[in-house]
């Protein structure tokens, strides 16, 4: 009698865990159906306050990238965009799936659109203070660019050139303006070497003009943590030996100090992005408006092709 | 933990902590150091 018990509760409990995977499983199917999702489990689009954007979601330790004029890549996977790409994607990783709830994943989510929104060479280069705003806010990336032998900056600044109307040229709006205002004084919060800056500020700031700043702020620290625990570290080490063609063979002491690094540089950015958030010299309207300024701008780059 | 290996794991955390237009950039300098670093720890074997 006792072994049919045992049977019947084991049983039990592998459907349970079934039902547990499957629910984990299906649970980013839900989340993106509330915006519209078209598309298998690996691509597809979704529409966020009338724009349509691309979904990146495959299931890998690496995600292709295509960074524009500077060229394409693979690089670990993580939640992400590649604003720079002409037909830019937000990438989805398993961390954004395991995000305890939908509001903070939304808050993230518009993180991304942030991105895309203030960082890509299609949205925001119409005019040379726009043009300017996204090689300002792209200069972390930029200092890597020059020291390296080829002229990449050379090849994005003629990129945008070529993607600014004429007539646009020498105009520039208030917004625009006042965005170039802020990421001045975004840079007093930026420490060298570290995941925060002005671009990740202005995302932030896009995000909080849109969803809940303290969702924002508990869903990015979540993230984190779990990019940044045992499995995620083992994760992400996966997806850099892949990215590099190389076996990286670290020592279980060596794995536990990036760990440690890792943890201690989250930690930082986190403060960091708290700090500029907080900052109330920094106009955040700004950030309120560039969907329809999105919308605008696009459709007319779409008119002039 | 020697002084070396401190290095080269801050090199990794760096790549790590990269956005991915960096870190597209910069696979094929970390690519390097991880065979130097290879080539190191055999070479080191091979002496004792």
């Amino acid at each position: 009698m006792s072994d049919i018990i045992t049977l019947l509760i084991e049983s039990a409990e592998l459907l349970n865990e079934g039902a547990v995977k499957s629910s984990k499983k299906h649970k980013l199917d839900n989340y993106l159906k509330k915006y519209g999702y078209q598309g298998d489990k690996n691509e597809g689009t979704i529409k966020v306050d009338g724009k349509e954007y691309k979904i990146d979601r495959k299931n890998s330790h690496t995600m292709d990238v295509d960074a524009g004029p500077l060229g394409k890549g693979t690089v670990p996977r993580q939640t992400s965009t590649d604003s720079l790409a002409s037909e830019p994607k937000i990438h989805l990783d398993k961390n954004f799936e395991k995000i305890k709830n939908n509001k903070r994943r939304d808050a993230i989510l518009q993180h991304e659109i942030g991105h895309l929104k203030n960082h890509s060479l299609a949205s925001s280069s119409n005019t040379k203070e726009g043009r300017d705003a996204v090689l300002d806010s792209m200069s972390k990336s930029q200092s890597i660019v020059n020291s390296g032998t080829s002229d990449y900056k050379k090849q994005f600044k003629d990129e945008l050139e070529k993607s600014i109307p004429d007539k646009s040229k020498e105009s520039s709006t208030k917004k625009e303006l006042a965005r170039k205002e802020n990421l001045e004084k975004f840079k007093k919060h930026e420490n060298e070497g570290q995941h925060a800056d002005r671009s990740e500020y202005e995302a932030d700031a896009y995000a909080s003009q849109h969803k809940n700043g303290e969702h924002l702020k508990r869903g990015v620290r979540e993230y984190y943590k779990k990019a940044n625990s045992d499995k995620g570290i083992k994760n992400q080490i996966k997806g850099l030996e892949k990215t590099i063609g190389s076996k990286l063979e670290l020592t279980k002491e060596e794995k536990d100090e990036i760990k440690k690094k890792q943890n201690i540089s989250a930690q930082n950015d986190m403060n960091q992005r708290t700090k500029a958030s907080k900052d109330k010299s920094i106009n955040k309207s700004v950030y309120r408006e560039s969907a329809e300024m999105y919308n605008m701008i696009s459709e007319t780059l779409e008119f002039l092709d | 933990m020697d002084n070396k290996n401190e290095k080269f794991v801050k090199k990794i955390s760096d790549f790590m902590d990269a956005d991915p237009v960096t870190q597209i950039l910069n696979k094929e300098k970390l690519a390097e150091s991880v065979e130097e670093e290879k080539s190191k720890a055999k070479n080191k074997s091979e002496e004792a």
